[in-house]
């Protein structure tokens, strides 16, 4: 962390004591949760909720729109049109059930919840991905913050050395920061296993002359900063990358990236997938107080031959999830650590033609875990062909108010863009769901 | 085999390419250009703005190498612009970089990001990527091109442009979607599934237009014709036997039989022939002039019902009615291309965008409020220069390069998509990923603009020479190759067969010590290895199998020379460069891993690089200023000041110094940015 932002943040604490001491009041959730999140669970109305447990969230996201009926809704009775080869089996739970793809998963029901009423208004991808990721429907003027950098901004960082929010091999369209400052921007990994690539010097260039370099660099960037610095944000976030770059060079934690320390019996169980590499990173990464890790699995998109795409995928899922639930309340981080998967669309209930479903963003499912959630539920529900919601109802803004909910953060706190318009962690008009917990 | 057919294949395929389209003549380039720096100007005078100073030559230079060619410019280039005293350098810079092959390796990277390539793509990937480049290189107009996509129809070796449909396999509506976006500007993805909330398209609209591509389908009709020919050519040698008895409905019932008996065998006969057209139903499409598109199962609306078949209609321009089924898609690529209210205007804006960093309506891709433009004047005037220079984009592109605001200084302040913005100057802009790429290849190689990839062309050559072949095969060609890859099937079970016992004897021997043995069974098992594989390539080559896949380009090539997209983990997409999923995907974003990369990385001037272009060059110069000179002209295309002499002047005197300060360079927002 660079100094200037230590300096920021003791002068936001010193701000927020002041504030308390003068007015007897805390200067609104962001300044006052800097450094413990926990501290807004002392609000009454979120903590009798059973809210603000979570201290980080991993974010798994079924990128191409997960099918929702062979997977997290199943619907026996519908008939074959709709469940083509899909058995649903029972879990531990009574009353709940997973499509037969989800074996492991069955098996830690007590430990998550299932969202059986999502439903969107975004029908193409990078839209969809987009309002879920953010909770605001894109537009071409501006681009909102994805919940990650909500998390970041409000909760603030724990550990020093490593970025706040991590994203693993998630696309080009990641809002990633949106309006907001490079500081709360994700730090991409591309391939979990080979995690941060050029992380030590050259080989040859002593620390002298590195540094030598770093202060070269500051030398001959003296004019152009002159000029650009003030007026252009993607200036000042190479000036922060730099930075941030460095400090992570320096790090005490960066074995969290390396895959290797962990035993082989340990990869055996969360898979050989490059997905299944990215879930155990995020529990490592989590274990060093990384806020948020948005991990994403593409290839949902199956318009053709869904159910056999569903046999090679759905596992993956199903043996890395299961795994990363066992790890998480076998080490006791399940209950600061909010799990969720999620994905921007389900998919047309009845098979088409060509033995696909098409995209489908009126009704499908999430699953939330950890943080504080209460296992074995299910929350909402659709007909009895999975074409509707009939109960409850889960939009993308109400699921990110849920996150903040579990985080115990100021989710309805506005944030002014550069533009001076208010946004914030809830979206328009989000609610949490907080039947999920306690 | 008969390859007499190839002559009706579109020309450009068969024969060398055609001359060139005549550019537009120098004097009347400029005069065009100097009337979009009056009308702009004249706009910025009207709201009491002025235009930014021009620039000096060496932030001309870099800004006109990165933009036009897409990459920075080699020392010794740089030294030729900047020593000239000719008084109109700029100008003849501009025309030699825009007819370089530089030229076109960035506007290949600019449209296939666009178009969403995909190079790897069962094989039509690599003939629509081989077809975009050509197109490009031949000055294609823009409307030609984009007509020959959305109108193409059949196997890709016969018409490469089809890749575009197939692309979108299987997603017909994202297709049009996209088709919408990128040529005619208009979001209406919304209305995919429900009424659009904040622009005027309804759900039934989206269907109409959908309903002009509804009949395509993802199966070869080619195949189907081939099999109807080995139906006849078996039923002529094995006539059936005469019907008996006497004529009237036992003849009905005859042929009744006859058709079913048919049926039985062309299923057979494509059965069997399976291997053979595999490759087929994955690279064509034909059209199905009796398939309609219905409303989906959940229509909400009262203008129509669920499942009701929706005839074609257009969304605003001509009006198109009583379209033949069948010619359908002839129809919505004319409609997208000639007359069109949009296409023309659209496509300048998007050329506009590409030079300056802004769209005049902004963004480019949504021209709902195409009202609230600061330059009615000049966006009219473009869509008459499209017309004139006939939608030939390098000379479109040409003549933007020639304005003023080309020259003009870039805007201090960020400016944010999707406003309304004066164009004082153009857009201050960190390096595209591919021209990051292409830059450190400058460093690290020199100028290789004309190493061009020759593998993809060779690729798609041979694979579509196999495919015509098979198309033109007679029938008693297609059995005796049917019946080579049946024995070759029967062949590879036998190998595996024998492959297996010999492991066996072989861990056997192995056990038992006996090393004689055990090296005599491994070199059998080798020579059987050896022997079934050039047995298995020669005979894949014959099924299509594996033919014009995998293609690949090497270290010294530019971005544009490989497959694309890039890996994931490679230094373009790290870079923010298009994974193609979505139209222009491409990014500029920091992060710190691309940090990381040009700290730490093994790219273009680290110590196992010593050798690279610019320390050969270092090594040879004497003189210590001169070697700053080199430096300060290597990466940022400029002489250094004297106050930049002054400060870094005692590095160039040390071999160590003058490598820390190249790395520093490396990583400087100077040569990041294009200023």
């Amino acid at each position: 962390m660079s100094h200037l932002q230590l300096d920021e943040l003791s002068r936001r604490r010193f701000m927020a004591r002041t504030a308390r001491t003068c007015f007897g009041l805390t200067i609104g959730g962001t300044a006052a949760n800097l450094f413990s999140p926990s501290a807004l669970a002392a609000d009454p109305n979120i903590a009798a909720t059973g809210g603000g447990k979570a201290k980080s969230v991993i974010y798994l996201f079924m990128s191409g729109g997960m099918t929702h009926l062979d997977t997290f809704d199943p619907k026996p009775d519908a008939g074959s049109d709709y469940t083509g080869p899909v058995k649903a089996i029972s879990t531990k739970t009574n009353g709940m059930r997973l499509g037969h793809c989800f074996k492991q998963l069955a098996k830690h029901s007590e430990k998550f919840a299932l969202i059986n009423s999502m439903t969107s208004t975004q029908g193409a991808h990078a839209q969809g991905r987009y309002f879920m990721r953010t909770g605001y429907t894109q537009r071409s003027s501006i681009v909102h913050p994805s919940a990650g950098s909500w998390v970041s901004k409000l909760a603030g960082r724990v550990n020093p050395t490593l970025p706040s929010f991590v994203t693993v091999n998630t696309g080009n369209g990641h809002p990633g920061a949106g309006f907001m400052e490079p500081d709360v921007a994700p730090l991409p990994i591309g391939n979990a296993e080979a995690g941060l690539q050029n992380i030590t010097r050259l080989k040859g260039t002593s620390e002298k002359e590195f540094n030598r370099q770093l202060a070269l660099r500051t030398l001959l960037d003296k004019e152009f900063d002159s000029k650009y610095h003030t007026g252009q944000k993607n200036v000042r976030a190479y000036n922060q990358v730099f930075e941030e770059a460095v400090t992570l060079m320096n790090s005490k934690d960066l074995e969290a990236f390396d895959l290797s320390k962990e035993p082989k019996e340990v990869h055996e169980r969360y898979g050989t997938e490059n997905f299944s590499k990215g879930v155990l990173l995020a529990r490592r990464l989590v274990e060093r107080g990384v806020r948020y890790v948005d991990i994403e699995m593409g290839g949902y998109d199956w318009h053709n031959d869904n159910f056999e795409k569903m046999e090679t995928s759905i596992p993956v899922v199903d043996r890395a999830l299961s795994a990363l639930l066992e790890d998480l309340d076998s080490k006791g981080l399940l209950d600061s650590t909010l799990v969720v998967v999620a994905t921007e669309f389900g998919r047309t209930p009845k098979i088409t033609p060509t033995v696909g479903r098409n995209h489908f963003p009126k009704a499908f499912s999430h699953l939330i875990a950890g943080g504080g959630i209460r296992g074995g539920q299910v929350y909402g529900k659709t007909n009895k062909t999975g074409t509707a919601v009939v109960e409850n109802p889960v939009t993308a803004p109400d699921f990110n108010a849920t996150i903040g909910h579990a985080m115990g953060l100021p989710y309805e706190d506005f944030l002014m863009s550069p533009s001076k318009r208010p946004f914030r962690l809830s979206g328009r008009e989000g609610k949490p769901i907080t039947k999920l917990f306690g | 085999m008969n390859l007499s057919h190839l002559l009706s294949l579109p020309l450009a395929l068969c024969l060398a390419l055609p001359a060139a389209a005549k550019p537009l003549p120098l004097k009347e380039t400029l005069k065009i250009a100097a009337e979009i720096d009056k009308l702009i100007e004249a706009d910025l005078a009207a709201k009491e703005l002025s235009p930014h100073l021009l620039i000096p030559d060496d932030i001309f230079l870099r800004r006109s190498y990165l933009g036009i060619v897409g990459r920075i410019p080699t020392p010794q280039e740089a030294i030729s612009f900047l020593d000239s005293d000719t008084a109109d350098k700029r100008t003849q810079l501009i025309e030699t970089l825009v007819a370089s092959p530089g030229y076109d390796s960035a506007s290949f990277n600019y449209f296939a990001d666009l178009l969403r390539l995909q190079t790897n793509k069962e094989q039509y990937g690599l003939g629509w990527h081989v077809w975009l480049r050509e197109s490009l290189a031949e000055d294609k107009p823009w409307d030609d091109m984009v007509h020959e996509m959305l109108a193409a129809d059949g196997h890709t070796a016969k018409n490469p442009a089809v890749g575009y449909y197939l692309r979108d396999r299987g997603m017909l509506l994202d297709n049009v979607s996209n088709t919408m976006q990128v040529f005619l500007g208009h979001q209406i993805g919304c209305a995919q599934c429900h009424d659009h909330p904040f622009d005027r398209w309804s759900q039934m609209e989206y269907y109409e237009l959908a309903s002009f591509s509804s009949g395509i389908t993802y199966q070869s009709q080619e195949a189907r014709n081939t099999v109807k020919m080995l139906v006849e050519d078996h039923r002529k040698k094995n006539p059936p036997a005469p019907p008996k008895g006497a004529k009237g409905k036992k003849g009905k019932k005859h042929t009744a039989s006859r058709r079913n008996a048919d049926k039985g065998l062309s299923r057979k006969i494509y059965q069997d022939f399976r291997i053979v057209f595999k490759d087929f139903n994955k690279n064509e499409i034909s059209e199905l002039s009796n398939k309609p598109i219905k409303l989906p199962e959940d229509y909400q609306y009262e203008d129509g019902d669920p499942g009701e078949e929706i005839p074609p209609a257009t969304l605003f321009g001509e009006k198109l009615s009583n379209v033949a089924p069948e010619d359908r898609r002839e129809a919505f690529a004319s409609w997208v291309t000639s007359g069109n209210p949009y296409f023309a205007k659209v496509f300048a804006n998007r050329l506009w965008d590409r030079t300056f960093g802004h769209g005049l309506v902004d963004p480019v891709d949504n021209w709902s409020k195409e009202a609230e433009t600061a330059h009615p004047k000049v966006l009219a005037y473009l869509e008459q220069v499209m017309a004139r220079v006939d939608y030939r984009t390098r000379d479109f592109e040409r003549i933007l390069y020639h304005t003023s605001l080309f020259q003009r200084a870039a805007s201090l302040e960020e400016i944010t998509p999707g406003t309304v913005l004066a164009f004082q100057g153009p857009e201050l802009r960190r390096m595209r990923a591919e021209e990051m790429h292409d830059s450190l290849l400058v460093l690290t190689y020199g100028n290789v603009d004309d190493k061009i990839n020759e593998n993809l062309a060779d690729k798609w050559t041979a694979y579509r020479k196999s495919i015509l072949e098979l198309l033109s095969a007679t029938p008693a060609e297609l059995i005796s190759l049917d019946k080579k890859l049946d024995a070759a099937e029967a062949n590879k079970r036998a190998y595996q067969k024998e492959s297996a016992n010999l492991n066996l004897e072989l861990r056997k021997a192995n056990e038992a010590k006996n090393r004689k043995e055990a090296n005599r069974i491994r070199q059998t098992l080798a020579k059987k290895r050896r022997e079934y594989t050039q047995e298995r390539n020669a005979l894949a080559a014959m099924s299509m199998r594996n033919i014009g896949r995998g293609a690949r380009a090497q270290r010294n090539m530019r971005a544009s020379e490989y497959p694309t997209p890039f890996r994931g983990d490679h230094l373009v997409r790290q870079f923010g460069g298009s994974d193609r999923i979505i139209p222009e995907a491409a990014a500029d974003h920091a992060s710190i891993p691309q940090a990381l990369t040009l700290l730490n990385g093994n790219i273009a001037t680290t110590t196992e690089n010593r050798n690279s272009k610019i320390f050969e060059a270092l090594a040879e110069i004497s003189n210590a200023e001169t070697r700053l000179d080199y430096l300060f002209l290597a990466f940022y295309s400029a002489y250094p000041t004297a106050e930049e002499r002054e400060t870094f002047g005692a590095l160039a005197n040390d071999k160590d110094e003058l490598f820390t300060l190249s790395r520093a360079m490396l990583t400087s927002k100077r040569f990041l940015f294009v200023q």
